[in-house]
């Protein structure tokens, strides 16, 4: 049987997940460790946003444990499929969380303060392609950034980093 | 921790801007996947932005990334400037400590010079990994003596001069090379004088009129060793690879010709792929592919490309070498090679693992059925215990070699079938057919995914 945490959302719901799944991330595994987690393990991510993070760890623990199971049985051409399906995957994690960029930035926060350094790249790699090669009205449009520069300052900075800036 | 969006959309309030919130450190990271040039422009977006850039600590300079690139051939003087000075002011700007990864993509460079500062640049803030495709630059010695460098990638045509130690770049795990029509200093040298190198990736593009090149790899730590040939033109020209690695875990070689491979020492669990095209055929010569074949058979581990197979079928027809060390064999196999598979098989007396994966472009031949043996191949009735056949369509020839494994694999544990598309129906259909094959182990399991 397989060892199972309690984890508590900040709103108070509680998930059942495996000590596999879990101890990717870092803070809980420390918490594991230091024997701090006994009971509920308390953490300050919203149930919603803690949803989403199980289902990343989960899909990543699949595939770690099939490839431990069966070391060089067949491995390449599994793995080779098994990364296609990894990918698609991934692209529907990424196409949700393009589409609504609250639940992109909660899972950002989240992966940070849970220590997840796979997550967090993951979703640094998302929002660095949704910037690549976007005008700058694009970008703060995209994100709600304000400029608060005057034109002068705007001009300054254009002059100072020249290439930057063409096209 | 987090905020969430519930009533903040009501009507038109302003949204609010939840990426500026974020840390440096996050920001940092999300620039750091992006070219410098757009990771520099993030300054203008506002004051928050103005100088997050300059704690980036990878750096990945491409001069295509403008417009002037794609209107001429080549930069301007004038372009090629200003890409120049904008990689000098960001490495005079930035403030990381330490750098983690420069790359630098350059059609042309006025300044050779400018190179070497770079690099001086980078290595003084010990950089971790380097990734150059440049044009025909030769690359400074303080990058072949530096201590911080653990990954390289060259994709360019470079000179370089071997320190006169013999040892050059000291802490590289891995390189990665792509060459153009390589020089014999460099493919005689280079690859056997990094020291503490794991994985090494060649990638060679040669033109038919190019000398004989040799390459030569002798390195006791090498764990994985990529080679990929490309040759230009209708001739093919030589090229001979000599190979001592005895700790080496994975080698795969693409290469049209497999002129002419030395392969020493292997451990005996290194996995061995091939995967070479027909369109090279007519310059095989069969006593340097057995010579090969022997080299590379001493393994555990064959994984051959259905091109392979056909390759070496044409070549070799009945000549096949036997492998008495494989004990798992791949293999994607054509059309042509599937009615033979129980033919191949006899080369592999003490095989246990079985895999291997329908190749039909043709599938016509197949009305010829499956070859069957006067006798059933030794391994096996007395080795194999595994097989595994992967994108299963349910088709006839599929399930004469399924029926034909099962009779006879007296030592069977599992026969694996991984399903292609297909509907629920058709699986369950054949799921059934296959539980009910006879088998000639009491004790083996079927698994239908």
């Amino acid at each position: 049987m397989a060892i199972m945490y309690a984890l508590k959302s900040s709103d108070n719901e509680i998930f059942e997940v495996e000590q596999k799944v879990i101890e990717q991330s870092e803070t809980i595994k420390k918490m594991i460790e230091d024997g701090a987690a006994t009971g509920e393990i308390p953490l300050q991510v919203s149930s919603k946003t803690l949803a989403k993070v199980l289902e990343w760890c989960k899909q990543r623990q699949h595939k770690t444990v099939e490839n431990e199971n069966d070391d060089n049985k067949g491995k390449r051409k599994k793995e080779r499929d098994e990364d296609d399906d990894i990918k698609e995957w991934e692209n529907k994690f990424s196409d949700e969380l393009k589409a609504d960029k609250d639940v992109l930035f909660d899972l950002l926060l989240a992966s940070n303060y849970l220590d997840l350094p796979a997550l967090l790249s993951f979703l640094c790699q998302l929002v660095a392609d949704m910037v690549a090669g976007k005008m700058p009205e694009e970008i703060r449009r995209m994100f709600n950034i304000e400029n608060d520069f005057t034109p002068e300052e705007e001009k300054a900075i254009t002059a100072e980093h020249g290439w930057a800036f063409q096209p | 921790m987090d905020r969430e969006s519930s009533g903040r959309k009501v009507g038109n309030e302003v949204k609010e801007d939840r990426i500026s919130g974020l840390s440096d450190s996050i920001l940092c990271h999300i620039l750091s996947f992006l070219p410098t040039k757009y990771a520099v422009a993030t300054s203008i977006l506002s004051s928050r932005w103005k100088l997050v850039w300059t704690s980036i600590a990878n750096f990945d300079f491409d001069d295509r990334l403008c417009l002037e690139y794609s209107r001429t051939e080549d930069l301007t003087n004038d372009a090629s400037t200003k890409f120049e000075n904008f990689v000098n002011r960001v490495l005079v700007l930035s403030n990381s400590v330490n750098i983690n990864k420069f790359t630098l993509t350059c059609c042309k460079l006025r300044y050779p010079a400018c190179l070497n500062s770079w690099l001086f640049t980078a290595i003084m803030r010990n950089v971790r990994e380097i990734q150059l495709d440049l044009y025909d630059v030769e690359l400074p010695e303080c990058l072949c003596t530096c201590k911080t460098l653990e990954v390289l990638s060259l994709r360019s045509i470079f000179v370089i001069k071997i320190p006169s130690s013999g040892m050059c770049f000291p802490s590289v795990k891995i390189l990665f090379v792509e060459l153009l029509s390589p020089k014999n200093s460099v493919t005689e040298k280079l690859f056997s004088s990094c020291p503490v190198l794991e994985e090494l990736t060649i990638i060679a593009h040669f033109d038919c009129h190019d000398p004989v090149t040799n390459f030569l790899i002798l390195s006791s730590t090498l764990k994985t060793l990529t080679i990929g040939i490309n040759v230009q033109g209708s001739i093919y020209n030589r090229h001979n690879f000599m190979i001592s690695a005895p700790n080496l875990k994975c080698l795969y070689i693409q290469d049209d010709t497999l002129l002419s491979y030395t392969v020493d020492e292997l451990h005996p669990s290194c996995e061995v792929m091939i995967d070479i095209f027909r369109k090279g055929l007519e310059y095989f010569s069969t006593p340097n592919i057995q010579q090969f074949l022997r080299g590379v058979g001493k393994t555990k581990i064959l994984d051959l490309s259905a091109n392979t197979m056909m390759a070496l079928e044409i070549i070799l027809t009945k000549d096949w070498p036997t492998f008495p060390s494989v004990t798992l064999l791949e293999v994607d196999v054509g059309s042509s090679l599937w009615r033979l598979l129980l033919v191949l098989l006899d080369r592999f007396p003490n095989l246990e693992v079985f895999i291997f994966q329908k190749e039909l472009r043709e599938p016509a031949i197949l009305e010829h059925g499956l070859y069957r043996p006067l006798c059933v191949p030794s391994c096996l009735l007395s080795n194999v215990k595994n097989i595994e056949m992967c994108k299963f369509t349910g088709e006839k020839e599929e399930l004469d070699l399924i029926e034909y494994c099962l009779k006879n694999g007296e030592v069977l544990e599992t026969m694996r079938v991984v399903s292609g598309k297909m509907t629920l129906q058709k699986k369950l259909k054949l799921c059934q057919k296959l539980l009910s094959l006879e088998r000639g182990s009491k004790t083996c399991k079927i698994e239908f995914l």
